[in-house]
This record gives C-alpha cells, structure tokens and sequence, in this order.
C-alpha cells in the first residue's frame, strides 16, 4: 500500500466525504485534514461525549 | 404579576390576570435594529444591541426574546442547525439574508448501519466551520449578552428554554433528505426504527446535560428550567398517524417524560400540521408542558382537544404579522385570544418564530391585543 493509499484509508475511516477531501490534495495536504479532523472530533467527544456523536472508532 | 409568573401560572393552568404575549423576535430583532441580518448572525455585540432594541421597542412582553446571533449554526449539536453536518448557507456581514439549509440526500438508505457505527461526527462536512468558530462565538455570545441577560432580570421574564432535544426521525429526515426519509417508511421500516432507538437516550442525555449547564450559570434566577423539544418531520404535514404512532411516538414520548422527571418544563415546539395527532399528547402528565404550535395548525382545534390538559402558545401567521395590516392583525388576536385564552392555559404569540420580515406596527398590534382583549 502506498503512503496515499495509507492516508486515504485513514481518512475514511474517520470521515464520510473521504473522496472529496483527498480527491487532488497532496500528502501533506491529506495529513493535514486527518490531523484536524481528529482534533476536532476528541474536542467535541470531550464537549459532547456520546455515542451519536462518535461512536465506534 | 411578574410576566414569568404569569406564564408559570399559564402552563399549570391556574388563574391569571390577562393572557401573556411572547413574541419570538430572532431574525427580526435585525429589522429592528435597522441593520442587514448578515450583521446581527455574525456580530455578538450587534446581536446584543438588536435585543435590547426589541426590549425597548416590544414593550409588555412577558418572555423573553430569541437572540439573531448565529451560534447555534457553528455548534457541534445534534440538531438540524448544525452546519458541522448540515449544508447551511449562512448570512455573509453586510447581507440581508436569512439562513438557508440546502436540504439533500447525505445518507443513502443502505447507510443506516454506517451512521450507527460510526456516528455523527463521522458526517463533519468539508468546509465545516473551525472549532475555534464555534468557542469564540461562544465567548463572544457570553460575554455580549451579559447587557441582555441583565434587562431580562429586571423586566422578570420567562425564558423561552435553555436547551434543544430533537426526534430522532426529524435528525435522521434531515440527513435522508425528505424523499428518501418518507420512502424509509416502506422499504426499510426496520432501519429507520432502529436508528430512532439508536439515537433517542442519547438525544435526551445531550439536551438535559446543557439544560443543567445553562441552569446552574443562571442559578440564583427565579426562573423555570426550560427544555425545547422540537418536531416537524413526524407532523401530520409528512406522515400518516399509523406511522406516527410506530416511529415516532413512542420516542416522543420518551423525550418528554425523560424532561419532565428530570425536573424542567418542555415547551414543545411543533412545526407543521400536528391538529390531527394533538389527542396523543393527552397522555403527557396534565398542566406540565406549554405547545408551542405553529400557523399549519389549527389552534380552535387544539383548544377544544388540549384545554383544560395543557398550555398552548400561538399562533399568529407569519403571513399576516409580514404583510397584513393591524387591523388585521389585531382582529386575528382578538379571535385566537376569545377562544384559545378561553379559561386560561393560553399564551399569544407568533407561529414559530417571528418572520424575518414582520412589520413591526403588527408585532406591536399583537402585543397591544393582549391587553386589549386578553384581560380575565
């Protein structure tokens, strides 16, 4: 698997618009919403932390 | 009597010296003010200032008003307003629009279990707004509003709610879209069930955690703790009763009673034609809830089926408070005022939420109609 593919493996796992978010972004690009993205959710898991809101990672 | 003790009285249904009017001003206070909307949904300080320019200009409410600052838009909520999950176009500064959700298909039918697994956040749209977005307006709104808060103290008024609980089938219309959401009834009844289930406790835990939160920041207020229960989706305006009673009743239900033993009023907000399913809330707990019910629904009906069990709020057309006359206007009062404030367990206001457009000589006729004719 490539370091791409890796990446957008991840980012599927953790977003519903994956291919719109990876579709023409670099690496870096890509790392960059994962890293946010998961930033966010732990904040908003720590605000609202229920199971709606996140549940299985 | 203070406006927030006449409005407690109202919805235990004992006696008060005249028929409270709580118009809901929200987008309105902006006209008020005299300012693009744009200005008020995203300026805190001007969203302040549109209040108290309401206050000032509403004068003898015995509510208190709906804020036009847009917050609830940049929170991470469990709520169709939400633009995290929902595709909302927002009000720039400068223009004079409302918000306007853009109302699509984002789960596919067979995607039920992925929202189960995974849960909302998994939905977080592209071009969400940033974290820092939503805790900045949050300090923003606190620190705005300390003024506002202030001027609602002195004039004692009721506060409207403190929190939001959603139905699950309007969460899940919202992310099915309508289409897909009304075909779910016939082709897969089971999903859509169990997705209520999934969401329900979870719903009631989010709204009574920031009702308690918002409570005890304004404890020391003599004030009733509020919780909004919002539906629209299972209205008789989308579903038969037979669907209602298997999809949404129960989970109704539930919210409702959770609320209500958790030790907060529910002010039930219907949007939508709910005439023909007002007999079900004959099972809440007598002269406990206040209906807010919205201009779709026909209030005389309501009357005769709800007095005498629980307080209704309502509601004057936006049509008419937007593009009718006073004379108009104070006609409709005095017509709803007779029938509905007939006993008491009645308070006059706005269908919803005041247009944006509303004039304001007829938000003001609606108020003047509360003394005019609502005097017991």
């Amino acid at each position: 698997m490539t370091r791409r593919e890796e990446l957008i493996a991840e980012l599927a796992k953790i977003n519903f618009y994956w291919r719109e978010l990876s579709e023409g972004r670099s690496e870096d690009e890509i790392e960059k919403i994962i890293t946010e993205l998961k930033q966010a959710r732990q904040m908003i898991k720590g605000i609202f932390n229920f199971k709606i809101m996140i549940n299985r990672e | 009597m203070l406006p927030r003790e006449r409005i407690e009285k109202v919805i235990r249904l004992e006696k008060t010296d005249k028929v409270p009017v709580a118009p809901q001003v929200n987008e309105h206070s902006a006209k008020v003010l005299g300012v693009p909307y744009g200005d008020v949904f995203n300026d805190a300080d001007q969203a302040a200032r549109a209040l108290l320019k309401c206050y000032e200009v509403y004068q003898g409410v015995d509510m208190s008003f709906g804020g036009g600052f847009g917050f609830i838009y940049y929170s991470p909520y469990a709520d169709a307003h939400s633009s995290w999950i929902f595709d909302w176009k927002l009000p720039l500064p400068g223009e004079d629009q409302v918000p306007q959700m853009r109302e699509d298909q984002i789960l596919s039918s067979d995607q039920y279990d992925l929202l189960m697994d995974k849960g909302l956040l998994y939905f977080i749209r592209p071009g969400h707004p940033g974290l820092n977005d939503f805790l900045g307006k949050l300090v923003k709104l606190s620190q705005a509003m300390a003024e506002v808060e202030k001027k609602v103290k002195e004039l004692e008024l009721f506060h409207y709610a403190m929190s939001l609980i959603n139905l699950p089938s309007d969460i899940l219309a919202n992310l099915r879209g309508l289409n897909g959401y009304l075909m779910d009834f016939y082709d897969w009844p089971e999903k859509l069930k169990q997705a209520c289930e999934w969401m329900v406790d979870d719903l009631i835990a989010m709204g009574l955690a920031l009702a308690r939160q918002v409570a005890s920041s304004r404890a020391g207020l003599a004030q009733t703790p509020t919780v909004l229960i919002g539906a629209n989706r299972a209205s008789a305006s989308y579903i038969s009763e037979k669907m209602f009673e298997e999809f949404a009743w129960p989970f109704f239900y539930r919210e409702v009673m959770a609320v209500l033993n958790a030790g907060f009023t529910p002010v039930i907000h219907l949007d939508g034609n709910w005439t023909p399913r007002a007999h079900f809330f004959r099972a809440f707990p007598q002269a406990k809830c206040l209906f807010h019910i919205d201009d779709q629904n026909d209030i005389f009906a309501w009357k005769k089926i709800m007095g005498g069990h629980s307080a209704l709020m309502g509601n004057v057309p936006a049509a008419l408070l937007s593009r009718g006359s006073v004379e108009e206007v104070d006609e409709y009062c005095r017509r709803v005022i007779e029938v509905a404030g007939e006993g008491g367990g009645f308070v006059l206001a706005n269908a919803c939420a005041l247009p944006y457009d509303a004039k304001v000589e007829n938000v003001k006729a609606m108020i003047a109609a509360g003394e005019k004719y609502g005097v017991y």
